[in-house]
């Protein structure tokens, strides 16, 4: 808005000016103001500041003149040479337009729950996606990456996630397609990639609202379960181009990646454990051997990885005239990721044109260009035949060399043909690309005074290739005869929404908004892939897959298409600008259900009320802003329902007829026509306050939502042939939470300044009520917290001489699972007892037996996602520390787990971490991790607490160091430019002992990394 | 209000005539489907996907994991076990009763829950008579889809004795919740028969491996009679069996192959002593042989691609017992490995394996020079023409006591094993001969725990294991045992219309 008023002022420089009265224009840090606006009172006659704040304006001395300037306190000012006027901001006055959906509204008239985020002010350095950007920047929006690959997927939840739906993405009004990764169809994955915010470049944003309650959200209805997240892209302003350019290189390196056993510590180890095994005969390496073995064997995970590197460059130009307004931009955005071969590249290319035609009408269109290309490694937790890059280094044996001889892949000699080299793994070509074209056109129509009526259109087309060849250098590839797969999909969506906007303000007082639109949206989707081996030769790649002589290359395609259409509205009112009344309603129809349940209504009511506008608060001075607010609403959720008809579905390769593989067709899923919308309410409570002329800001917010017609499957009777359906069940749950963001000025003083952010969410999500049929366990109680772990309790390990009964399997070693409880019998003995509730009886007191009845609740784990950023100014410089994490946690060592309970696998010749030298032997009785015996328990170790961790974590997530060029130094030819050096990533405090507590999960995660960036910014 | 609403909403939508439609080619819709005499083939064809050899989700009944119905069959006996541990014990020792902490009540779980395949197999049949396609389609597929059913129906009594099957008027209406209870020992008889008879009436003689023939039906009754003749020996059922048996060599379609381990060589597929098999295709990973992985030690040298998982073994008191004394004879021991040397050189035995310490390697299946990885393409023998020999032996003793014809059926099957023939055995030792030599001659081929159950001898047997290693932590196990017992999930699920099996 700031800039907005700034290129207004710009246009007067084109007034006529005559020497007159000059001065210079200060904000409160002494720094000049640029485009400060001076008029002399009671004319149209003024001037505003150049680039060192300073004016000149015609006037003569003695005239008043009014000078104001955005956001501060208009000052009236005798004229005189030479004056010297200091702003002082006023906070009432800050008033942002916030894009509310569908419209958009002044921040100081929203009743909802909407958090506006600046995407300027956040850190950008090696980060691809404003999904990384985001994470911890929204008190109740909780941003966690499921892996640390380039590219790689996030999961936003928004309050908890409730309801089990992403996010809705809306770019410029227009809603992104929400599409899961294309897979290869093969064993070989690359992980889950991010899909919706990584096609648009962070550099393009100019804000970001996210609508968190559905009293804001229900706007967006049935697919806003989720919460809504809006983002607005830049546009051109009027005036002279501009050209910005940013970009920034970064390198990285490994952070948390596990210690395995080196060779000698493989042997050693391997030897022992056959000995602890009862089985010394097999053993197979002397210990001569073993001291003669020179070297640390082979570090498979120092092969597999590198120095990572992320490059990215920026370059935009926006201008304009009064009429015509443009911007456009590229970007490109490349990732070499610390695991080789593993890449990502970027490349965006953005339009954004605004033309006025006449006094009444304009029109824009908004296009934007994404190419992402990755080259992947296959990731995940198998080491066999589809091993994983990274789990596969892990555990490979150490002993052996990377190369025979013969320049062929070595195997492990204990178990030839079963685990790929991991080397080799490298070798296997996996390309996926995906293009996004979002095309979007509006055109606006003011017929009379205070009346808008909009259309959009728009498409939203997403391509996605995913390319692969397994070369026979591999020992997969070599089994198949080389396989190659390519698979591809296009999705598109297509959207027309019209709306008509009355707004008007009566003197001040009464300020009315009203809305009403319909809109209608298709999406289809088209793909099909194709996967075959054996081929005469591997230089094709997967290029020629013709020449395949496989017996049944798997080939599918597909396409389909659902339709919405949806009535929107949408009034708002302000008295007194203190009291505030929203309403928004949308009627949604899908076609994914039903004729009889096709709509749904969605509305959504909130109340503020501004108590520092009463005419008895309006004099305290240290209150700037104090605002009660209050809502309820429903959201909807449709899913990608295909529950209502009953199909048959073809299963390929069922069965083998004289030697061939034939297709079945079978009844695959029953139809329940009765199925409708999930709904989610959601009551929010708020107070949004500032103290001490804005030093000490920010907002409470307390909100209980529910959800009810929870769509879930019930199971028919087991006999039946399809035993399962679709259904809107009784079940409901509750999310109750508080957000808390904070903002602080710190210090502020002309050479230094300090704010800072505080953001902390608390909630607990929990199933309320249930089916009738519902039998409460032991684990599964009527009321149960979503976060809760159950379990089994352990005592250590059992001792030499130790036996307990309901532990029958297991043996000096073992972990000493608890036997807590037991259930009650009939008098048969046989039959548990049960309680009216038809759950099982519980005795209270331990049988003598290891079950169900012992489970019992370990930990919550439900996250209390905190983040701290502080933003220092030094004179020129700007300093960023942010910290962001989660205060509550808990999670099992993945890593040590897989070690440890499979501790005889060393001997087939799988590494295991150095922690297992700690492991129960008759030799080490105080070790810390379970012997070779519990492998035999019959229990599984993660149905314990065993291996559960706390794992809340802080992260410091970012320190930058930045240098803003005095504009001065440019002579003007530069209106600004920045270096800066950031580090991302730099520690993460936790008591977590496995990989990143964020990121590492499962066996063999992509270990996560420390960026050092060094970026460059201007603007000419 | 509410409905003002939607009739506004009614007529806004027939204005900006919007239709919302929603399409999904995938999805074959049942007014579309079936129609043809192709979609019968397919719809027979989706049923048999129950019997791959399978992998690890428990769909597939001949899986050659510890929930395989030859493994589970097998392990629980004194023919196989495996150098894994507990989990093989727990079958090997019969210890499934309180036993919480092991799989085998997953195992029970998965088998039982295969009798929804009756319904789906009963729904098929009836969708394929009332297709339009020609009649002499719709007896093939029918008879087909009643053979699969009494298959199943056999796999499901075998294990559990009889199970709930669901009325057509139950199948109807999926979304009533009726609870039903378990078939009579006759009410089973009566389906089984049924479905069997109407399938030996219309199926052919031959049909492509993998189809289900008139044999293959009539061998599925003879197993079935064999069961049932085992738990009421005054009923008909030997009688029946031994005309059944006779019926099959009438057929003129099956011999016994001239050399033990051709039957089951890869090159010898589909050859006449088999009368079912679960056809293999080592391209993909469910309809795989991964037997052979199971036992082959990861050091073997096999084929240049393969790889052996070294698990299950010929327990070597098995192997003492009924192979040691005609070692240099018998030539089913060509199928049988108890030592060997590693690509390296090194000499594997019973000291110095892990596996080996338990017994010897059954390779019944032989080398498959393609086999890959864990995957071979050998067809997985389910009934051959040599257990039709043995059994009317059997029966024929059983019937009107030793005979010459019986003693006569049963050399034959020795003489093929390289043995000599057995003359003037009295009753007792004619049936301990046959039950030896079914043991030696169907080792791996999941046929030894109904076997020692019509003898009596499966509790008995795993009792005199748990003596004989000193298994003092296990408990003795008792008759029971001959049926599994069913999960108390369904129980539960049918509020206990499905009555337990006695003895659990």
């Amino acid at each position: 808005m700031r800039k907005t008023i700034l290129t207004t002022m710009l246009l007067m420089l084109t007034l006529p000016m005559a020497a007159g009265i000059t001065g210079t224009v200060f904000d409160e840090n002494k720094e000049p103001v640029i485009g400060a606006n001076i008029v002399i009172e009671g004319t149209t006659t003024g001037t505003i500041t150049d680039f060192d704040g300073n004016f000149n304006v015609d006037a003569t001395a003695g005239q008043k003149l009014i000078v104001s300037y955005m956001g501060y306190i208009s000052q009236t000012v005798v004229a005189k040479n030479g004056l010297v006027i200091n702003l002082v901001p006023d906070s009432k006055m800050i008033d942002e337009v916030v894009v509310v959906g569908y419209g958009a509204t002044k921040k100081s008239n929203i009743s909802g729950s909407v958090e506006v985020v600046k995407a300027d002010e956040l850190p950008k350095a090696a980060s691809a996606s404003v999904g990384e950007m985001l994470r911890g920047r929204s008190a109740g929006m909780n941003i966690t990456s499921t892996s640390a690959s380039p590219g790689a997927s996030q999961n936003i939840s928004i309050r908890g996630g409730l309801s089990g739906q992403k996010p809705l993405i809306v770019i410029d009004g227009i809603p992104q397609l929400q599409a899961s990764s294309l897979g290869s169809g093969t064993g070989y994955s690359g992980g889950d990639k991010d899909n919706s915010l990584i096609n648009i470049s962070p550099d393009d944003i100019e804000s970001i609202n996210i609508l968190k309650d559905a009293s804001a959200a229900s706007i967006y209805g049935s697919d806003a379960s989720g919460g809504v997240i809006l983002i607005t892209t830049k546009r051109g302003k009027e005036g002279k181009a501009e050209v910005s350019y940013s970009g920034s290189v970064a390198f990285q390196t490994i952070k948390d990646a596990p210690e395995f056993l080196d060779a000698q510590g493989f042997m050693t180890e391997q030897n022992r454990v056959l000995d602890e095994l009862g089985r010394a005969d097999e053993q197979r390496y002397s210990q001569e051997q073993i001291d003669r073995f020179v070297g640390r064997g082979t570090n498979w995970m120092d092969k597999v990885t590198r120095t990572g590197m992320v490059n990215e460059h920026n370059l935009s130009v926006n201008g304009g005239s009064e009429k015509t307004k443009y911007l456009f931009s590229i970007g490109v955005y490349d990732h070499k990721g610390i695991a080789k071969n593993n890449d990502m590249n970027r490349i965006t290319g953005r339009i954004n044109l605004d033309q006025q035609f006449g006094k009444y009408v304009k029109a824009g269109v908004n296009t934007s260009f994404t190419r992402l290309q990755y080259n992947n490694v296959p990731l995940g937790n198998s080491r066999n035949e589809d091993a994983a890059l990274i789990y596969s280094a892990m555990t490979f044996n150490p002993t052996v060399p990377v190369y025979n001889a013969d320049g062929s892949f070595a195997d492990n000699p204990i178990r030839p043909n079963m685990y790929p080299n991991p080397v080799s793994l490298l070798e296997i070509t996996d390309e996926s690309r995906s293009y996004d074209i979002f095309l979007t056109g509006y055109l606006e129509v003011k017929p009379i005074k205070d009346l808008t009526l909009r259309a959009t259109g728009g498409v939203d087309m997403k391509f996605d290739e995913s390319d692969q060849y397994v070369p026979t250098t591999t020992l997969k590839g070599a089994n198949l005869g080389g396989q190659a797969s390519k698979q591809s999909r296009r999705t598109n969506l297509g959207i027309i929404t019209a709306t008509a906007t009355y707004a008007h303000n009566w003197n001040n007082q009464h300020d009315l908004s009203v809305m009403a639109g319909w809109e209608w949206k298709k999406n289809m989707w088209i793909g099909h892939g194709e996967v075959a081996s054996k081929f005469p030769t591997d230089d094709a790649l997967m290029h020629n897959m013709g020449t395949s002589e496989a017996e049944n290359p798997n080939i599918w395609s597909s396409k389909g298409s659902s339709q919405m259409a949806s009535f929107i509205g949408r009034a708002q009112y302000t008295a007194l600008n203190r009291y505030i009344v929203t309403f928004n309603i949308r009627v949604d129809g899908s076609s994914n259900f039903s004729k009889k349940h096709q709509w749904g209504a969605f509305p959504g009511l909130s109340l503020a009320w501004r108590l520092s506008e009463e005419p008895f608060m309006r004099d305290v001075a240290w209150l700037s802003d104090l605002k009660l607010r209050g809502g309820y609403g429903q959201t909807g959720n449709a899913g990608s329902l295909t529950g209502i008809n009953t199909i048959y579905g073809v299963n390929r390769g069922t069965y083998v007829i004289d030697g061939s593989l034939v297709n079945g067709i079978g009844l695959k899923k029953l139809g329940n026509p009765d199925l409708k919308w999930e709904t989610l309410s959601d009551a929010n409570l708020a107070l949004d306050f500032g103290f001490f002329k804005g030093r000490l800001s920010g907002t409470l917010e307390f909100y209980q939502r529910d959800r009810f017609d929870v769509i879930l499957t019930k199971s028919l009777m087991s006999y039946q042939e399809i035993n399962t359906v679709d259904y809107n069940s009784k079940e409901v749950y509750r999310s109750r939470g508080v957000e808390l963001s904070l903002h602080t000025v710190n210090v502020d003083t002309k050479y230094f300044g300090w704010n800072s952010d505080i953001c902390f969410s608390y909630y607990r999500n929990k199933t309320i009520k249930r089916d009738d049929d519902f039998i409460p366990s032991t684990t599964d109680p009527y009321e149960k917290d979503w976060g809760d772990i159950y379990g089994y309790q352990t005592d250590g390990l059992i001792q030499a001489g130790e036996h307990y009964a309901h532990l029958p399997n297991s043996a000096p070693g073992s972990i000493k699972y608890m036997d807590v409880n037991g259930y009650v019998y009939e008098d048969d003995g046989k039959t548990i007892k049960r309680n009216e509730d038809g759950s099982y009886m519980l005795s209270g007191k331990p049988d003598g037996k290891l079950d169900n009845a012992d489970k019992v609740k370990l930990y919550n784990a439900t996250p209390i996602p905190f983040s701290f950023n502080n933003t220092f100014r030094i004179w020129d410089f700007d300093l960023n520390i942010y910290i962001y994490g989660s205060l509550n946690g808990h999670k099992q060592n993945d890593v040590l787990y897989q070690s440890s309970y499979s501790i005889a696998d060393l001997t087939y010749g799988v590494n295991a971490l150095t922690a297992v030298r700690d492991r129960w032997t008759y030799q080490n009785p105080g070790g810390s991790l379970p012997g070779v015996a519990e492998a035999n328990s019959g229990i599984d170790p993660t149905s314990s607490n065993y291996f559960y961790e706390n794992a809340w974590y802080l992260r410091l997530d970012n320190i930058s160091l930045g240098y803003n060029f005095p504009a001065k130094l440019f002579k003007g030819y530069v209106k600004s430019a920045r270096i800066y050096v950031a580090m991302r990533n730099i520690a993460v405090i936790t008591p977590y002992k496995g990989m990143d507590p964020e990121t590492g999960n499962g066996i063999g995660a992509y270990p996560n990394q420390m960026s050092g960036a060094l970026g460059l910014s201007f603007k000419f | 209000m509410k409905k003002y609403l939607y009739i506004i909403i009614g007529v806004a939508l027939s204005i900006s005539s919007c239709n919302l439609y929603r399409e999904d080619y995938t999805e074959i819709s049942p007014e579309d489907f079936p129609k043809t005499e192709n979609d019968l083939k397919l719809m027979v064809n989706q049923l048999m996907y129950e019997f791959c050899t399978g992998y690890w989700d428990g769909q597939s009944i001949y899986s050659a994991g510890y929930d395989g119905y030859q493994v589970m069959s097998d392990m629980s006996t004194d023919v196989l076990w495996s150098g894994w541990g507990w989990q093989s014990d727990v079958l090997y020792y019969q210890q499934w009763k309180d036993n919480s902490t092991s799989s085998i009540s997953d195992y029970f779980y998965r088998g039982f829950a295969h009798y929804q395949f009756l319904s789906k197999a009963r729904q098929v049949i009836r969708r394929i008579e009332a297709s339009e396609a020609k009649e002499e389609a719709k007896r093939q597929y029918a008879a087909e889809a009643h053979a699969l059913r009494g298959w199943m129906g056999l796999y499901l009594y075998d294990f559990f004795g009889p199970v709930p099957v669901a009325t057509d008027a139950q199948l109807d209406d999926p979304m009533t919740f009726n609870r039903i209870g378990r078939l009579s020992e006759e009410q089973y008889d009566s389906v089984m028969v049924s479905d069997l008879t109407y399938a030996i009436d219309n199926l052919p003689e031959s049909a492509p491996r993998g189809r289900m023939t008139k044999g293959a039906a009539m061998m599925i009754l003879l197993k079935y009679y064999m069961i049932r003749g085992g738990e009421e020996p005054t009923g008909q059922w030997f009688v029946k069996a031994e005309q059944l048996c006779r019926d099959i060599i009438a057929l003129g379609v099956y011999s016994l192959q001239n050399n033990y381990a051709n039957i089951f060589s890869i090159d010898n597929q589909g050859n006449s002593e088999i009368i079912l098999s679960v056809p293999c295709n080592a391209s993909a990973s469910w309809t795989a042989n991964y037997m052979t992985a199971e036992i082959l030690p990861s050091n073997m040298p096999w084929t240049d691609k393969s790889a052996g998982w070294g698990g299950y073994v010929l327990p070597w008191a098995f192997y003492d017992k009924y192979f040691k004394s005609n070692a240099d004879k018998d030539k089913r021991l060509s199928c049988v490995v108890t030592e060997y040397t590693t690509a390296g050189g090194q000499y594997i035995g019973k000291t110095n394996s892990n596996q080996l310490k338990y017994g010897a390697l059954p390779l019944k299946y032989g080398k498959d020079p393609n086999m890959t990885g864990a995957q071979a393409g050998n067809e997985l023998v389910i009934y051959r023409y040599a257990d039709v020999l043995l059994t009317l032996a059997e029966c024929i003793a059983r019937n009107s006591g030793v005979t010459s014809e019986a003693e006569g059926y049963l050399n034959e099957v020795r003489r093929r094993a390289g043995l000599g023939n057995i003359m003037g055995y009295n009753q007792s030792a004619f049936m301990e001969a046959i039950l030896a030599e079914r043991g030696c001659e169907f080792f791996l081929e999941g046929l030894r725990r109904q076997d020692l159950i019509r003898f009596g001898k499966y509790h008995t047997e795993a009792n005199n294991r748990i003596n004989a290693d000193n298994k003092t932590e296990y408990y003795k196990v008792g008759k029971e045992h001959n049926r599994f017992p069913i999960p108390q999930s369904f129980i539960d699920e049918s509020k206990s219309a499905i009555k337990q099996n006695e003895g659990y």
